[in-house]
């Protein structure tokens, strides 16, 4: 508790002005030739507090808040889910912290939770349905023993991420759950491809767009009101990776990732892969749902200032997500005996409609980087592993930045691409690591 | 598979307020039997100051107080907030008097100064 509350006051001082939360906190100043140079005292203060100097230091950009401060964790527990933070219980948001976001293939008790409305309670596979109607030939209602028989049975491992994964960073705070780092996850998902019983249904020329309905219902009660429903364009739609699922990790989907039936659309936001699907149909006008118009899952068509109020209008669907890397291991905050030349550093790329080309890595604030050993993906849409050896010259304070770039040059920010509702935070992941004296 | 002869069945959930009603109510029970023992049915991180009470059982009767808590907004976004809870999420319509207090207390509170986490 002492600890968070420590975390709170520095990162609020850090908040408000970061050079003189520096200069606070630490005694630090920087001098105007260089981006961080840290004055004798300054840079004692905050070695004192990391319990380590800080080899790089003259690298480290002043107002920078040491990665050892900037993340906190709460322990609580959700039945079936391991280790995750608990954002909001009701409706239920948890999230799972870096270091327990280490497998290749996330465990199901590891992966995040982002709900809008109260689950069903009904969540029974021999007894659900599925429609699927619109501007189809032949509209149908599936079991999901109907979906198993006619269709082909396909798994693949298919990386999901919140919208709003990162939003806690964001200054001025933008409004929602505030997520930090770990609203992803990276699953083996079993079922259908939704592009096959799309075509068994006979896609009119005239669907330009999907609208999902899942059986969860409005916080308010309002049985009239539906938490969210939201759609891709008929061309994400039709991508062979889109799966109508009905296992996770080659088990029942966990009640809270939307048990006994979801949609699976990877590369989008996370509210694009409606829970406990009920039903798919194909519009030929773009969806217009809960959480599709205003501001929800949108981005101002331009660039804007941090703190800007951008006009309902001027807002667009967000798509594919950004590129995006995470270091799962070591955890931040660790410390290494002392002598440690270097450390094994680990964790995930993964970049939306694309593949990433390359992961790199940095352990001196961003001036030299490290290719690290990428792999390739278990299939499109899965996350990539990687892993690399970053040396430490000697003792002290270090972070270790991961830096990915997508197969079309794209490359994560260093600073985050403000707008007004906190989506597509790609910023990159930095993770404090100590050599003991 | 089956060509469905009446889609429009199975289009919405069935109804389910009986059931919403018992839970928000056995939730309501289970939040306020910690309160008596330490006075604390909004956690010690709802500032009491004028209007917590009303604000706290306002909000919190539609959702968790926590995502309340990890907001930092302006008081016009804040009431921007409450138009989106009016219109998009069957939040009731407030007297102009409840507004006010409600907005000067998550402004004085919950504003962009207010870091989560």
């Amino acid at each position: 508790m002492s600890k968070s509350k420590k975390e709170r006051g520095i990162c609020e001082l850090y908040a408000e002005d970061p050079e003189r939360a520096d200069y606070v906190v630490f005694g630090r100043v920087a001098d105007k030739g260089r981006r961080g140079f840290l004055k004798g005292a300054g840079l004692a203060t905050m070695g004192v507090a990391l319990g380590a100097t800080i080899p790089f230091h003259r690298n480290m950009p002043a107002g920078l808040i040491p990665a050892a401060f900037a993340e906190s964790l709460t322990d609580f527990k959700i039945e079936g889910k391991d280790g995750l933070t608990v954002l909001n219980d009701r409706p239920i948001n948890a999230e799972t912290p870096a270091h327990l976001l280490d497998d290749h293939i996330t465990p199901t008790e590891r992966h995040f939770i982002r709900n809008n409305g109260v689950p069903p309670e009904d969540m029974n596979p021999a007894t659900w349905s599925l429609t699927i109607d619109g501007e189809v030939e032949r509209p149908m209602t599936l079991s999901i023993a109907d979906l198993k028989r006619d269709f082909e049975v396909v798994s693949y491992a298919l990386q999901l991420e919140c919208g709003g994964n990162g939003r806690s960073a964001f200054n001025p705070p933008a409004r929602g759950n505030q997520w930090s780092l770990g609203a992803v996850g990276n699953c083996m998902w079993t079922g259908v491809r939704l592009v096959d019983v799309l075509n068994a249904a006979g896609v009119k020329p005239t669907a330009i767009y999907t609208a999902h309905y899942g059986a969860d219902t409005h916080l308010s009660g309002d049985p009239d009101k539906l938490p969210i429903s939201r759609g891709v364009p008929i061309e994400k739609a039709m991508s062979p990776y889109n799966l109508i699922a009905f296992e996770q990790n080659g088990g029942p989907i966990h009640p809270m990732n939307g048990a006994p039936l979801r949609l699976v659309v990877p590369g989008w936001p996370g509210s694009c892969s409606q829970k406990w699907l009920r039903r798919i149909q194909l519009r030929d006008v773009e969806h217009d749902g809960p959480k599709m118009t205003g501001t929800s899952y949108r981005v101002p068509k331009y660039k804007v200032a941090p703190g800007t109020d951008v006009p309902k209008e001027d807002h667009k669907i967000i798509h594919a997500m950004p590129v995006k890397s995470l270091v799962t291991f070591p955890e931040s905050g660790i410390t290494l005996p002392a002598g440690s030349p270097s450390v094994a550093v680990r964790g995930h790329a993964w970049a939306g409609d694309y593949f990433v080309s390359q992961v790199e890595l940095s352990a001196d604030f961003g001036t030299t980087w490290t290719k690290a050993d990428l792999m390739a993906p278990t299939n499109p849409y899965s996350w990539q592993s990687w892993q690399a050896e970053v040396s430490l010259p000697g003792r002290g304070y270090y972070e270790v930045w991961a830096r990915a770039t997508d197969s079309e040059g794209n490359q994560q920010p260093f600073a985050i691409n403000w707008n007004p509702k906190g989506y597509l935070n790609n910023t990159m992941h930095r993770v404090a690591v100590t050599v003991a004296a | 598979m089956r060509i469905s002869s009446s889609v429009a069945r199975v289009s919405r959930p069935p109804l389910r307020r009986p059931f919403l009603s018992l839970l928000v109510a056995a939730g309501l029970c289970l939040l306020t039997l910690p309160a008596w023992a330490d006075d604390d049915f909004f956690g010690e991180d709802w500032p009491r100051t004028e209007g917590y009470e009303e604000v706290g059982y306002f909000c919190g009767a539609c959702h968790s107080l926590a995502i309340v808590k990890q907001q930092g907004l302006s008081r016009p976004h804040w009431d921007d907030l409450f138009d989106w809870m009016i219109e998009e999420q069957g939040m009731a319509e407030l007297e102009p008097e409840e507004r006010e207090l409600y907005l000067d207390y998550l402004a004085r509170h919950f504003n962009e100064d207010h870091r989560p986490l």
